[in-house]
Formats: C-alpha cells, sequence, structure tokens
C-alpha cells in the first residue's frame, strides 16, 4: 500500500510489543523485514496508520487473532521440509515434467537446480526427495542441486543433515521411511538424498561470484529477497534471470512477488500457483 | 575495470547477460559519459531484462545531464518506454532539479506527455513538486485537471484547498467536480464539513444536477463528518434507488462512528426505503441492518 511507511520510532513501538507478546525480538537490524510484514498486515486490513494498528493490537485484539496473523507473518523465516506444499507440486507435477520432456527430446542429461538462501538444508534436500520420487531413474541423470546461503553454520548443519522432528512433522510418512533414519529423536538425512546436493557458501550480494552461476533450470529463492532493499534485489534477480536456463523456472516465497522487480519472467498459472519462467 | 569505451561496446555485446553486466558495471562505478548510451540502448535493446536493468541504473545515477533525452520518451508511441522515463525521473537523486526541468515542460502541447509529467512529479512528491501539480488545476485538458486534483488529494496537499474549493464552485465539469470530493476526503482537514454540503447542496436540496455528487458527499461527510454535519445531510438527503448501495454504506459508517445516530428517525425512516425496495439485494439489507441495529431495528 503506499503512503505506509513505518518510522523508526514506530518500528521500535511494534519491536516492543512483539518482544512483549510473543518474546521474539527484532532489533533495528530487521527494520525492513518487520517493517514489511506489518505493512502486509495493515494493507490487508486497510489501515494506513501504523500507530492505529499498534492500537489495535494492543486494545482491539481480544481473541489475540490478529496478533497470530502478524506472528504467522514474521516467523515464516523457519524452514522445514516441504514448506509450501503447494508450490512443490507445482514444480513437481507441472513444471518438472514438462521441462523434463524437452530435454529428454533434445537428449540432455544435465538438471541443475539452485536452491538460494537454503538455510539448513531443508528445501535442497526437500527438492532432492521429489526428484527420487518424480524421476524414474534419478541415475540416468546428470543431477546437480547447488545449495548456497550466506551463514556457515547453517550450511554446516545442512552438510550433517540432522534435523528435528518440527522440521520434518510435514513430510509424509513414507518418506520419512524412505529417506531418512530415525537415530533416537532425530531424523538423519540418508546418503542418497544427500549425494544429488552440493553446498556452498555463498552471499547474494557478492555479484562477482554470481556471474559465475549459470546454467539452472530451476532457481529456489524463497521468502530471500524480503531482507534485501530495492536495488540489491532488482540486482540479484537480474542475475537470477542470467543464471537461469532458458525454459526455466524461478520460484519465490508465497508472500512474494516479481512484479515490481522485473518485466523479465513471463508469469505463468500452473496447478493453481504462480510461477515465473524464462522464455 | 574496462575502460569506458569497452564498457560502451560491451553494451551492444551479442550476450544478454554480458549486456547486463555492463549495465550493472556503469550503475555500480556511476560512469555518467555512458548515460547517452544507456538511454539508447533502453530505447533499441530488445531483451527486457537489459530494458529493465537500463532503468533500475538510470533511477539510481545522477540523471540531470540526460534529461532532455529522457523526456523525449514522454511522447513515445511505446508504452514501456514512457513509464520508464516516468520512474526514471520520480527517483531522481536531485529531485529538485527534476523538478525545475518537469515544471518549465508542463506547457508541451500534448496533454498526455502534460499528465505523464504529472506522473513524475507525484512520484518527486517535494514541496516544489507539489507547486508545479497544483498549477495544473488550470491546465486546459479536463483529463490533466482530474490527474493534477487526484495528485494533490494523493500528497494531502492541504495549501491548494482553498483552490480546490474554487475550482469546484467555477467548473461544472462533474468528473472534474467528483475527483475535488475525493481529494477533499484525503486531505482530511482544513475545510469545514458543513461548508462542502452546502456547496454542493446548495439550499439544501438534492437535484438532478447534483445527484451525481452525492455518493462521494456522503463518503466524505460518513469519514470525516461531526455529529452535526452527518445530521445536517440526514436532512437533505432522500431515499432513492439510484444511490441505494452509496446510502448503505453511509449508514452503516456513520453507525459504527456514532452509535448513538442509531435511534434517529431520519436512520430509521431511510432503513425502511432500503428494506420495501424489492430491487436491492436481500443480502445487502441484512447487511445495513446488522451494521446499524446489529441484526434488528
Amino acid at each position: 500500500m503506499e503512503g505506509i511507511n513505518l518510522t523508526l520510532e514506530d518500528f521500535e513501538k511494534f519491536a516492543d510489543f512483539i518482544y512483549r507478546k510473543t518474546g521474539i525480538r527484532f532489533d533495528q537490524k530487521k527494520f525492513y523485514f518487520l517493517s514489511k510484514r506489518i505493512e502486509k498486515r495493515m494493507q490487508e486490513l486497510g489501515i494506513t496508520d501504523p500507530i492505529a494498528y499498534l492500537r489495535r493490537l494492543k486494545f482491539g485484539d481480544k481473541n489475540g487473532e490478529e496478533l497470530q496473523n502478524l506472528v504467522d507473518l514474521i516467523t515464516i523465516n523457519e524452514t522445514y521440509f516441504f514448506r509450501d506444499f503447494p508450490q512443490l507440486q507445482a514444480f513437481a507435477e507441472y513444471c518438472l515434467p514438462e521441462l523434463l520432456k524437452k530435454k529428454i527430446k533434445i537428449g540432455d542429461d544435465n538438471l541443475k537446480i539452485w536452491s538460494a538462501g537454503c538455510s539448513t538444508g531443508e528445501e535442497p534436500y526437500t527438492i532432492s526427495i521429489i526428484l527420487y520420487e518424480m524421476l524414474e531413474d534419478v541415475n540416468s541423470w546428470s543431477i546437480e542441486i547447488l545449495a548456497t546461503d550466506i551463514d556457515k553454520e547453517a550450511l554446516r548443519k545442512a552438510q550433517e543433515g540432522i534435523y528435528e522432528w518440527r522440521s520434518v512433522k510435514h513430510v509424509p510418512t513414507e518418506y520419512i521411511k524412505k529417506y531418512f533414519k530415525i537415530i533416537k529423536d532425530k531424523y538423519k538425512i540418508k546418503d542418497e538424498v544427500k549425494k544429488l546436493v552440493k553446498f556452498e557458501h555463498l552471499n547474494l550480494m557478492d555479484f562477482l561470484s554470481l556471474r559465475k552461476k549459470r546454467g539452472f533450470d530451476f532457481i529456489f529463492c524463497r521468502n530471500v529477497l524480503i531482507y534485501f532493499d530495492e536495488i540489491s534485489r532488482k540486482k540479484v534477480v537480474d542475475h537470477f534471470y542470467i543464471a537461469l536456463n532458458k525454459g526455466g523456472y524461478i520460484f519465490l516465497g508465497s508472500s512474494e512477488s516479481l512484479a515490481r522487480i522485473t518485466n523479465a519472467f513471463k508469469i505463468k498459472k500452473l496447478g493453481g500457483h504462480i510461477v515465473y519462467t524464462k522464455e | 575495470m574496462d575502460s569506458v569505451e569497452e564498457l560502451r561496446k560491451k553494451l551492444n555485446h551479442p550476450d544478454e547477460a554480458e549486456r547486463i553486466y555492463t549495465v550493472h558495471d556503469i550503475m555500480d562505478n556511476n560512469i555518467t559519459e555512458l548515460l547517452p548510451d544507456l538511454v539508447e540502448k533502453l530505447i533499441t535493446d530488445e531483451s527486457i531484462a537489459v530494458k529493465d536493468a537500463i532503468v533500475e541504473a538510470l533511477k539510481n545515477m545522477d540523471i540531470s545531464s540526460i534529461y532532455e533525452r529522457l523526456f523525449e520518451l514522454f511522447s513515445s508511441p511505446d508504452a514501456y518506454l514512457r513509464n520508464a522515463a516516468v520512474e526514471i525521473f520520480a527517483s531522481s537523486s536531485d529531485k529538485e532539479g527534476a523538478v525545475a526541468f518537469l515544471a518549465s515542460k508542463l506547457d508541451h502541447s500534448n496533454k498526455e506527455v502534460r499528465k505523464l509529467i504529472l506522473d513524475s512529479l507525484v512520484g518527486l512528491g517535494t514541496p516544489s513538486a507539489l507547486m508545479a501539480i497544483r498549477a495544473s488545476l488550470y491546465d486546459s485538458s479536463k483529463n490533466v485537471q482530474i490527474t493534477a486534483v487526484e495528485y494533490l488529494g494523493k500528497l494531502r496537499d492541504k495549501e491548494s484547498l482553498p483552490e480546490l474549493i474554487e475550482l469546484f464552485k467555477k467548473d461544472p465539469e462533474p468528473m472534474l467536480r467528483v475527483s475535488i470530493l475525493h481529494a477533499l476526503r484525503e486531505i482530511k482537514e482544513g475545510f469545514k464539513i458543513k461548508d462542502i454540503i452546502e456547496m454542493v447542496l446548495p439550499e439544501k436540496k438534492v437535484t438532478e444536477e447534483n445527484i451525481i455528487f452525492l455518493p462521494e458527499l456522503m463518503k466524505l461527510v460518513a469519514d470525516l463528518g461531526e455529529k452535526d454535519d452527518i445530521m445536517y445531510l440526514l436532512e437533505i438527503v432522500k431515499y432513492d434507488p439510484v444511490y441505494a448501495y452509496d446510502l448503505i454504506d453511509f449508514l452503516i459508517k456513520i453507525c459504527q462512528r456514532f452509535p448513538e445516530l442509531k435511534k434517529l428517525e431520519q436512520i430509521h425512516n431511510i432503513y425502511q426505503y432500503i428494506k420495501d425496495d424489492p430491487t436491492v439485494e436481500e443480502g445487502l439489507k441484512t447487511y445495513l441492518s446488522e451494521g446499524c441495529f446489529n441484526g434488528g431495528n
């Protein structure tokens, strides 16, 4: 919504309120992140004054519904396997078969996928599991799932591949049995899933490194762009555009859109989900 | 880094990726010598991705040396280029320079160009941009005038209130007058609601001439009016199926703002008319009943 602009003072009032209500602390580094989510809720409620929205949270939200709506948005960074299932369904059931068909036709057996901002590995491993499920013979393809993140500690955990229940709770039971080893109360991803994934430390703001990334059929960059300011976001998306093969797809978070960033991708609606493709 | 000449060559590289990287390099290193080249590439390149990258670069560089060339894009038959030029001007870092340049072009013979100038000025949003937009209240084109009114409302320009009110009184064009009422609602303060009601409905009468303004007037009064203003309007307004839906919104809003008004006879009378009108959907009648009387009356 045009016209909504949180001031630093407003931000601090919200951050203080959210901390007291949820224990989640937002320092000034999260200004952009938090303010975007507050603005999204205000937009949905048709409220233009941040203080009016805060007042509503404090005094007009007796059953806590609105606070929950906001909390759902601000905790969206927690990652887990099979997150945003409908989008993965669009990938598995529409985009992947369509692209594989084209590749088979021209005798191309390479499949390159980039999970940009992979955090602790749930997304690239989910993609790997989907490939095992969707491809008749994974071994007949030369597959690389490049999983990159700026956070080295997250990458270490990703390479370890051991998860708590909360990370795997959306994984269908049959996949748990097939692709995880249960060790005490932990879930360890099996080597066959791991072998398709290559982890790499990468800062998406390191544009020289980004220039080396080419030839991907799919790029997943979900709930990452929200951290960037407008110009950086635009540049990162330019790099994704270049890194993607013609006919390839890019997936953003379900609350993210390329609409105001670039006109370069073509929008398609597949299985009820919006996807962006490079023509 | 490549020399200016090398970058210029690379802007025409056959590989789309190379051209995008070159645009990034020109932006990151602020190579202003290549601004004219960027504008020419914006016009001629066939890749939307390259064009988008150029727009972003121009938004982030000092474009004062290429104002004239950019301004020519306002007359382009290509909508992408026209919109790009608006976006670039609106993001100009030298806001005052851009406003001064654009204001000097407000006498352009093409009304579409004058409207695009306003689109850029509203994006710049400075006090001097507001002054330039205000000047367009007297443009020879009604569309340009209406755009100016809309933008002054959007920017909540209180200083333009006397001119807006005067324009409403002088100009009979209905769409312009409706846009003025809408702008007043956005500006929110600096005028008396009762004065506006009297201006719109002189002699306290709804007539064939002024009925067109009633929906916008009701919204204005419902949003900003005090109890007295609302009661004043209620004395004038009679039920008419033509604006039944606007009336429903009006009643619900005023009952939410001032629950004590629910008891007013005028409201009950109007409600009864709506209830008896077979052309109004039953769902809307229930909506009104719940909004005004919590389901009963």
